[in-house]
Parts: structure tokens; C-alpha cells; sequence
């Protein structure tokens, strides 16, 4: 589905954050990104989701190449996305309702479609019950999960988290992660970036090493194997 | 390179959208309305100015048009030139100038004339026993020839005591009312441009506020042309919101002035006030109004909305 291809991407000020990236995300897969702090994570996930365009190298969604699409484009391509940030970039004038809503709204949902999709993915973030709230009263779990219920809300194909777990606590975490797995059975591919190498290790999946912008390594249910150049 | 959308968006959503995006402007609107009203009284009164000139510079038009067809020179013969004497006289006078028509007139009606003028009615009373006019002739010119110098030619005949000729007054006011015309135009494209700015300032200013609110929502999968609705809503209204207290502006201005444009009027003999507006011209400016709103929204919404992410 996803497919980059010796990607590079070096900013003005602070040199390359990435290096020749090779990297391939298939239909209903999941996926943990991990690395320390500025080994180029985030960036890696801005350049799939076209927040931020390569410097060098090819990005393809279906074989087709994106990299470089018009901004109308780069809109639809991103409809076709759920994302989901630490700081939750939650619309805080707007209830939790609201929030939700945005997609289905922005992707042309019929309006008589709304309320069951929105009730029906607060629901399985267990927050049905807040959606007349505003974000800045709840607490910061449940406004990541809010996040999430507005990255799945118009069932994405693939779901790109930037460190979902990194303001939650341990307890927090495991509920959250045991979300994305929830959504990746039904089918949406996932893609975590996470430094908690501790929490990824424990669900067994494919993990990819990002080291001073250098994808080097990667592990499948736990086991650490080369994946590029 | 297109992707499909995830779902076929048919005219009924898209209408949806347009309200839905109609309704959250008016609701942020009602939010601040100090802030709205204030802007939108500035906008007001710079569509009010040239509005107003564009009422006063068509009365004077109408003024002066009507003249156009009055120019006419009058001779005031001597007192001991009589009917007979005054008709050959008038009689002479358009076989050898350059003239469509040559009248003379009784004294007695040119009394009656001149009582009729309601600011000599009183005086012209006490004359009718002995009335102190004389006999004229209004002469006619041709279409093309030179007044003053006709003028001056009739000055010297010796039955001829006045000659009364106001025309050069006339073509001084219509050169003046032609000049108004151009200023007024001026004038109205230098307003209208300030009222893009106004607007395209407003609607900047609007965009930086929600800057990180547009950011979150373009990440989620936005258009620019979703982001830009409701800043386009906001243009709009303020442009129309504008016009609306403009015309009334300006409607009030001429009530308030037609009195005195009146008593202007009967001093020139001139019949005209400032004239209102028609439901045509009323719904144009509207119009108008919410257009240029709009394209100063678009001009601020293409900048900036364009740069984030």
C-alpha cells in the first residue's frame, strides 16, 4: 500500500533527519516505529502523510507516486488517513461530539450518517458518555482518546500515531495500545512511532529501528532482523 | 495525480456543507459583535461616501441636462418701444443672425411670467396697475453658434436697453458637474479599494486567530476550499452587512438634505431633488457589496491558507 523509497529528508537548519529510507506497509498491517528522541520518527510519519515532502527519494501509495501531489491531491490523500498526535491537536473550542465529527463532515458524510458514526467510534473509545464535553475538560487519556475516535471515525486505511502514549501513564498506555490493535483486526493498517521500546516489545508485532535518521534494523515478535540498506 | 474521494459528495452535501459552514460563521460572529459591527460600520461608511456623491452628482446631471434644452438669450427693449415695434424687431433680428427663433413678448405677460416665480409674487401685485417692465424678445440660438458673440452684437442695437445672458454661468456649473462625475468615480474606486483592504486585513487577521485550528484541520484531510468556506462567508457578510447600513446611510443623508437641496432648487427655477434609490439599484449594491466582501475574503484566504501545511 505504502512504499517509500530511499527517502531523505534534510532540514535547512539541523541537517538530515532521515537517510535513504526503504520501507514498505502493507494492507491491514501494524507496525511500530521506535528510536530515541529526534532519530527522525516523526519525520518519517510527516513524509507519509505529506506534511512535509522528501528532500530525495519516492513515496508511493498503490504504486502510484505521491510525492509530489497538487494540494487538492495531497487533501483526498490524507482523508484516506487517520492521524493521531501526542498533543491530541483536539479543536478545544468544539465539543468532543464536534471533534469526531470533523472527518465525516471534511470527507462528505451524509449528515444523516454523522451522529451513528460519531456515537458508534466514541463508543468503542469508551467516551460516549462525554460527547457533549469540551476537550479541555477531560482528562489527558480521554483526550487521546478522543484523538483516536477521530482518526478511526471515517475508517481509515491506515492509521499513523506519533507517540500516542507519550504524555499517558502505564496503565493509560496499555488501554491505548490495546485500541490500535482492536482497529488493526478490522483491517486498518497502523503505524506507531513510540520510544517506549518496552511497551512496543509486548505485543509481538514488526518494529522498525530508526537510529540518527537510519532505519537499521527491525524486529518481529521481538526478534531484531536487518530491513534496508 | 487524483484520488478518488472516499465518498461521492453529490450537490445536497455540498449544499450541507455551504450552510453548515454559513451557520458557524454567524454563530462566531455573534460571538464578538462589537467587533463585527464596528468593522462592518467602517465598511459602511466607506460604500456611504461615494453613494452619496453618486446621488448628488445625478441630481446636478438632471439639473443640467435640463438646462441644455433652456438656453436662450432675452432682450430687454426700451420703454418706448412698442408691441408692433418689438415684433418687426424680433422679425429682423432671425433673418440676420444665426438664430432658430426670434419672440417678442407682451410686457403684460412678462409681468404674468414673473409673478408666477413664487419669490416676486408679492412684488409683481403692486406693479399690476402700472407695470414697470418693458417689451422683450427671447431669442433662440442655433445649435452651434457663439453666444457671447451674438450676445454682444444685440447689446448694440439701439432699441435693445439689456440683454440678458446666463449661459456661460450655465456651462461653468455643467463643467463643474462633469468634474464632480469624475471626482465622484475617483473617489468611489479609491473607497472600494479601501474596502477590499479593510476586509482583506479583517480576514487575515481571522485566519492567524484560527491558525491552529485550520493546521489541525487540514492535517485531518481538508481541502483549502473547505478551510477557505467560512472565511468566504465572513468577507461576504462583512461587504454585505456594509452595503445594507450604507444605503441606509445614505438614504438618510437625503432625506436630511433634500430641504435644502429643494430651496437650492428654486433659486436656479430648477425642479429636482436627490433621488432615491430604486429596489434595482438597492439589490445591486447589495450585490455588490457581498462581492467585493467575497473577493477580498478569497485575495486574504489564497495567502494565507495556502502556506499552512
Amino acid at each position: 500500500m505504502i512504499r517509500l523509497q530511499n527517502v531523505s529528508k534534510r532540514y535547512p537548519d539541523s541537517g538530515e533527519a532521515i537517510s535513504q529510507i526503504n520501507l514498505q506497509i502493507d494492507y491491514g498491517e501494524l507496525l511500530f516505529l521506535t528510536g530515541p528522541s529526534g532519530s527522525g520518527k516523526s519525520t518519517l510519519l510527516k513524509i507519509i502523510a505529506l506534511i512535509t515532502a522528501p528532500t530525495r527519494g519516492l513515496l508511493y501509495f498503490d504504486e502510484r507516486n505521491v510525492t509530489h501531489l497538487g494540494r487538492n491531491s495531497i487533501a483526498q490523500y490524507r482523508s484516506r488517513m487517520g492521524l493521531v498526535f501526542q498533543d491530541h491537536r483536539l479543536l478545544n473550542d468544539r465539543t468532543v461530539y464536534e471533534n469526531v465529527a470533523l472527518p465525516l463532515r471534511i470527507n462528505g458524510f451524509r449528515r444523516q450518517e454523522i451522529p451513528g458514526r460519531v456515537r458508534a467510534a466514541l463508543d468503542k473509545v469508551s467516551l460516549l458518555h462525554k460527547e457533549k464535553s469540551l476537550p479541555m475538560a477531560l482528562s489527558g487519556g480521554e483526550q487521546q482518546r478522543v484523538g483516536i475516535a477521530r482518526a478511526i471515525v471515517h475508517k481509515p486505511i491506515l492509521l499513523l500515531a506519533d507517540e500516542p502514549t507519550g504524555n499517558l501513564d502505564p496503565q493509560l498506555s496499555g488501554e491505548i495500545m490495546n485500541l490500535f490493535m482492536q482497529f488493526n483486526q478490522v483491517g486498518v493498517a497502523t503505524l506507531i512511532a513510540s520510544h517506549d521500546i518496552n511497551l512496543i516489545q509486548s505485543y509481538h508485532k514488526r518494529t522498525l529501528q530508526l537510529t540518527a535518521g537510519r532505519l537499521r534494523d527491525a524486529a518481529v515478535d521481538g526478534q531484531v532482523t536487518a530491513v534496508s540498506s | 495525480m487524483k484520488f478518488a474521494s472516499p465518498r461521492k459528495i453529490v450537490i445536497s452535501h455540498w449544499l450541507y456543507h455551504h450552510r453548515d459552514s454559513l451557520n458557524k460563521t454567524i454563530t462566531r460572529l455573534s460571538h464578538r459583535p462589537i467587533a463585527f459591527l464596528s468593522t462592518v460600520m467602517l465598511i459602511a461608511v466607506a460604500f456611504a461616501i461615494p453613494l452619496a456623491l453618486f446621488t448628488l452628482a445625478h441630481a446636478i446631471e438632471d439639473i443640467t441636462t435640463g438646462w441644455d434644452n433652456d438656453k436662450q438669450i432675452t432682450l430687454f427693449l426700451h420703454q418706448d418701444i412698442n408691441l408692433d415695434s418689438a415684433n418687426q424687431l424680433a422679425a429682423d433680428l432671425q433673418q440676420q443672425f444665426a438664430i432658430e427663433a426670434a419672440n417678442a413678448m407682451d410686457k403684460d405677460q412678462v409681468l404674468a411670467d414673473f409673478s408666477q416665480q413664487t419669490q416676486y409674487t408679492l412684488m409683481a401685485k403692486t406693479w399690476q396697475d402700472q407695470n414697470p417692465l418693458p417689451h422683450i424678445i427671447k431669442i433662440q440660438p442655433a445649435e452651434q453658434a457663439n453666444l457671447e458673440h451674438l450676445a454682444g452684437l444685440f447689446a448694440t442695437h439701439p432699441d435693445v436697453a439689456q440683454v440678458q445672458f446666463d449661459w456661460l454661468w450655465f456651462q461653468r456649473l455643467d463643467a463643474i458637474a462633469q468634474m464632480m462625475t469624475r471626482i465622484q468615480w475617483i473617489i468611489s474606486a479609491l473607497l472600494i479599494i479601501t474596502v477590499i483592504l479593510i476586509i482583506v486585513n479583517v480576514v487575515r487577521w481571522e485566519i492567524a486567530d484560527r491558525m491552529q485550528e485550520i493546521e489541525i484541520i487540514k492535517l485531518i484531510g481538508a481541502s483549502d476550499a473547505f478551510v477557505q468556506r467560512p472565511f468566504l462567508y465572513f468577507g461576504a457578510m462583512l461587504g454585505l452587512s456594509g452595503a445594507c447600513i450604507a444605503l441606509l446611510m445614505a438614504q438618510a443623508s437625503a432625506v436630511l438634505l433634500n430641504q435644502a437641496v429643494l430651496q437650492l432648487a428654486d433659486l436656479f427655477a430648477g425642479d429636482f431633488a436627490l433621488a432615491s434609490f430604486t429596489s434595482t439599484s438597492i439589490l445591486g449594491l447589495i450585490a455588490g457589496g457581498a462581492l467585493i466582501g467575497l473577493f477580498a475574503a478569497a485575495i486574504a484566504a489564497q495567502q494565507k491558507i495556502h502556506t499552512i501545511i
